[in-house]
């Protein structure tokens, strides 16, 4: 289709040819419709028969329709047919007629005898007889020939300056000239025969400026059929044009390639149309392949234009849909495990990539490998740089530092709650390696606090923030970090001077006054504990300074740490004074069940052997019968929160069980719906309290049936405990998102939105099944374990996919890894019911041999060997790699 | 897109030479003259202003800077802004070629 429009005439150039008559034969309709539409060869056949019956009539169509098919087949390559038909039109037609066609075919012999030709050329056009279409051709060929321009005679004075300001100004643009180029060609007028080169000169002018509005109004312009118009479908693919258009006559092929050599690069023409063609066809690996398999240097890193196509043709994954994403990942594995990488580059950009896409859900062996093999690519291409190894070390270890994915199995045990991070000895052995690259990767080495923190390596944690606050003297969060160190180790004094530094560093951030009473309030009960009442009192009044007026604040609101201090001064010191003080604080507090609640909350903070808990939650079940209402519940739920934090486990059942009876009585009375709103956030948090949240839910969606924000928190509480199946979910998400929107409840609309986002999420479904490729060394005999389709652990993963399986394992290993000898042997009676005890020594060996060899790195300070295959590896030996690139 | 590219700097370029081409770039087009161009430009300063920024633009960026091929090749002469023009002798090979309706 493309082929037979190269010759279709736009209206600017559709030669003067009569209408078809209405007395026409169908036969002369056919035939004059088939020179209309371009198809040349039809035309002249059908002519050549009409000449038969009036030759003076039909013979000018017919050699108009020769002259046509000759300028296709020129298009088309085919010179020597071209030349034939060009022969037998020299038989019916005058030399005049064919003198355009012959400088076309002929730019050879017409060069051969310098200015003869154009001199022909000009004459022709200085007179009336060629149309619009002929004269174009005529005056492209002139200014096409470059040659002299012949002396000029009266008939062609005036077309011999236009033709040498056409060719002058042309000079001038390839010689950054535009201001002169478009002085030059100012004189040539609308009229004349070269009035389109005229509008092309004025078009490269813009485009060299950068002018791309100007530009296109000027190209767009061009007659498409002259050379001009042809020329200035590259420029136009330049500025997002595409290829192909009704009236183009160029191949598309050509006009990329010379876009493509106008942006500096040759060659790129076949290889980008297909890579074209097979994007818009939904296929990217076959986009990817046409470059690769057609542009030698392809890919390369650069700012040049193959530079941006590598990086297009890498980094276009992250926007394909995921089913597309998925086959063109799986490709990148492939070449990555397989199939040799072309150059270095690309398995540098391959491995990025699938670390970027997958390094969140592959198995952490796995991930470990890429991001090392990733990292010794990149030194062989651009040499070592350890700020860079140290970040990348960071992020892969400051990833497994993040809790597990939510379907990993729990069966080991199942009285047990899982671990926060997802793998917190590869974690450390990464972060130390980040940080021991390059001390100043500040990040890294907050999180390999965190990773001590969690081993509880309280050593080396205290060591690394010492080096961490000499070399960061000014960072407010390694101060703070510091200080809470100081805090847990009980050096207040020290704590406070970090805090101090981080207060005048940054004082409107609150968490820092809040450690700071945190540690005064500590420090003053150590010295009442040592009898030490002044100083006591001392650190007790340095808390004043922080005191806000907001009783919300539960560490630094007046009645808070009246309460403190009065319990304090109760205990060891003044009882008569801490009497006062509880007695003040009774008075500011919200409400008296918030100050005896809160009071008996923090009596177990100072004193946590007591026996049969606090007196003042004796105080609290009396009052809580008269003055239960829901605001005052609300505020309990903060208290007990606060209790939470601080006493952690030692907040034994007593106040939940208090807690709870009083939100009972709290919700026989009636509440708002802001009130009930926040108590259901919290007990949407808080596993003791989901039956009293629940029982506010109901209690509120009779009230109001269709109570958007309330019908979400029933759906979420049933989700919980997973009575529902997603198609229901689905229908009621929207039923809620529909009467929210009508009721304009905006925030509920946004949640109930995002849910429904989160239920079109598909499963993680990636890489090919370990089952095809080659087994791993540790399964060469039985393959990897099964464990049965009645394994309750598996039920949480969608589909059974290989790779999630594969992930399964490599997890269990990397728990096994961190498991003591004990707590294995118990693991090993408690196995899933499909694994077989060889099967589960298999796992326990293979632990062993990952833990002693990360083990071994951490002693010798040396790089630690590479990690060990996991189950499922199909990739060749790392020994293997330098020759993937031998030339 | 690259942001070396649209700074038209070196991948080897320092903080200071950087900074510059910022400077520059952001002189030619301000946010009410080509407020496209102006975005584009403080994106790419702030993906390599510093060392840390460039590595990690090199680790983690993954922008996508094109819809298509193509447009990839588009984009690009776009921000070039201001390519060369095809020298004298190259520029009669072009215009001869596509007259002919041929590529070389």
């Amino acid at each position: 289709m493309v082929a037979r429009n190269h010759h279709n005439l736009s209206m600017a150039e559709a030669p003067n040819r009569p209408e078809t008559p209405v007395s026409a034969s169908p036969q002369e309709r056919a035939a004059r419709e088939f020179l209309a539409q371009g198809r040349f060869r039809k035309a002249r056949d059908e002519f050549k028969l009409l000449c038969k019956i009036d030759r003076g009539k039909f013979l000018p169509l017919l050699v108009e329709a020769n002259i046509g098919l000759a300028r296709e087949m020129a298009g088309k390559g085919m010179l020597a047919e071209a030349q034939q038909v060009l022969s037998y039109l020299k038989t019916i037609a005058s030399a005049e007629q064919l003198l355009g066609l012959e400088l076309e075919l002929g730019t050879g012999s017409a060069t051969a005898r310098p200015g003869a030709g154009l001199e022909d050329v000009l004459k022709a056009l200085a007179k009336p007889g060629p149309d619009g279409a002929e004269r174009q051709h005529l005056a492209d060929w002139a200014v096409l020939a470059f040659e002299p321009v012949p002396t000029p005679s009266p008939e062609t004075a005036a077309l011999v300056q236009e033709l040498a300001a056409i060719v002058s100004a042309l000079r001038a643009i390839s010689e950054r000239q535009f201001d002169q180029a478009l002085e030059l060609v100012r004189p040539v007028g609308q009229a004349s025969a070269f009035s389109h080169w005229k509008l092309f000169v004025k078009g490269l002018a813009a485009f060299h400026r950068g002018e791309s509005e100007r530009t296109a109004r000027f190209f767009e312009g061009l007659p498409a059929g002259s050379a001009p118009g042809k020329a200035s479908r590259s420029f136009l693919i330049l500025l997002g044009s595409p290829p192909v258009t009704h009236d183009s006559p160029l191949p598309p092929e050509t006009a990329i390639e010379w876009a493509c050599r106008i942006a500096g690069e040759r060659g790129l023409g076949g290889p980008l149309l297909r890579a074209e063609q097979a994007w818009r066809k939904d296929n990217p690996v076959q986009m990817y392949q046409n470059l690769r398999g057609g542009i030698a240097r392809f890919p390369a890193e650069g700012t040049d234009l193959i530079g941006v196509l590598s990086e297009f043709a890498v980094n276009c994954c992250y926007t394909l849909p995921y089913r597309l994403q998925g086959n063109y990942e799986a490709w990148m594995d492939r070449i990555i495990d397989g199939e040799s990488p072309k150059n270095p580059v690309e398995l540098q950009l391959f491995l990025r990539a699938r670390l970027m896409a997958a390094a969140g859900v592959m198995p952490d062996s796995l991930a470990v490998e890429d991001l090392e093999r990733y990292l010794r690519t990149r030194e062989k291409l651009h040499g070592a740089v350890p700020a860079l190894d140290s970040m990348a070390y960071g992020w892969l270890g400051e990833m497994f530092t993040k809790p597990p994915l939510s379907g990993a199995p729990v069966f080991f045990f199942p009285n047990q709650s899982r671990s926060r991070m997802r793998n917190v000895r590869e974690a450390q052995r990464l972060l130390e390696k980040a940080v021991g690259l390059d001390e100043e990767n500040l990040r890294a080495s907050l999180s390999l606090c965190e990773v001590y923190r969690e081993l509880k390596q309280e050593g080396n944690r205290n060591r690394l923030l010492d080096r961490m606050t000499a070399r960061f003297p000014e960072k407010k969060q390694v101060l703070m970090l510091a200080g809470q160190a100081c805090l847990e180790r009980k050096a207040y004094t020290r704590a406070l001077k970090y805090l101090d530094r981080a207060l005048a560093l940054d004082r409107l951030d609150s968490a820092i006054p809040d450690n700071l009473v945190k540690v005064h309030m500590l420090q003053a009960r150590e010295w009442f504990q040592k009898s030490r009442l002044d100083d006591a009192r001392e650190a007790m009044s340095q808390t004043a300074s922080f005191e806000v007026s907001t009783p919300d604040n539960l560490t630094r609101s007046r009645w808070c740490l009246r309460i403190q201090q009065g319990l304090m001064e109760l205990t060891w010191g003044d009882p008569a004074r801490g009497g006062r003080l509880l007695e003040e604080a009774r008075r500011e507090s919200p409400s008296e069940a918030a100050s005896l609640y809160y009071a008996g909350i923090a009596d177990l903070e100072i004193k946590p052997g007591t026996a049969r808990g606090s007196a003042y939650f004796d105080e609290f079940v009396g009052v809580r019968k008269k003055e239960a209402g829901m605001a005052q519940a609300v505020a309990l739920t903060r208290i007990w929160l606060y209790g939470k934090e601080r006493l952690a486990d030692r907040l034994d059942h007593q106040p939940g069980r208090l807690l709870e009876d009083y939100l009972r009585a709290a919700l026989k009375r009636p509440f708002s719906r802001e009130d009930g709103r926040r108590l259901v956030e919290f007990c949407l948090g808080e596993d003791e309290f989901i039956a009293t949240g629940k029982a506010v839910v109901e209690k509120r969606v009779r009230e109001d049936a269709g109570d958007p924000l309330f019908r979400l928190y029933r759906l979420r509480f049933r989700r919980g405990t997973c009575e529902t199946d997603p198609e229901e979910t689905r229908i009621e998400l929207e039923e809620i998102l529909a009467e929210a929107t009508r009721r304009k409840d905006e925030e509920t609309a946004r949640q109930a939105r995002q849910e429904l986002e989160g239920l079109k999420i598909p499963p993680p479904t990636r890489r090919e099944s370990f089952d095809d490729g080659d087994s791993p060394a540790e399964f060469d005999d039985e393959g990897p374990p099964d464990f049965g389709g009645g394994n309750p652990a598996m039920d949480g993963f969608s589909g059974g996919a290989a790779f999630v399986k594969e992930m399964v394992i490599d997890q269990l290993i990397s728990l096994l890894a961190n498991t003591s000898e004990r707590d294995l042997k118990r693991m090993r009676q408690t196995r899933p019911p499909g694994m077989s005890g060889a099967e589960f020594d298999k796992m326990v060996a293979i632990a062993r041999a990952r833990r002693k060899s990360s083990n071994a790195g951490f002693q010798t300070g040396e790089d630690p060997p590479p990690p060990s295959r996991p189950p499922g590896s199909n990739r060749p030996p790392e020994s293997n790699q330098p020759e993937l690139f031998a030339p | 897109m690259n942001p070396y590219l649209v700074l038209d700097v070196l991948f080897e370029a320092d903080n200071q030479t950087i900074r510059q081409a910022y400077l520059k770039a952001i002189k030619e087009s301000p946010p009410d003259g080509d407020p496209k161009r102006f975005q584009a430009v403080s994106q790419a300063y702030e993906k390599i202003k510093d060392q840390e920024s460039r590595h990690r633009h090199i680790l983690f960026d993954h922008d996508c800077p094109a819809n298509s091929p193509l447009d990839a090749v588009a984009r690009y002469a776009g921000h070039r802004r201001r390519l060369d023009p095809l020298p004298f002798d190259a520029m009669k090979e072009f215009l001869r070629g596509v007259a002919r309706g041929g590529g070389k």
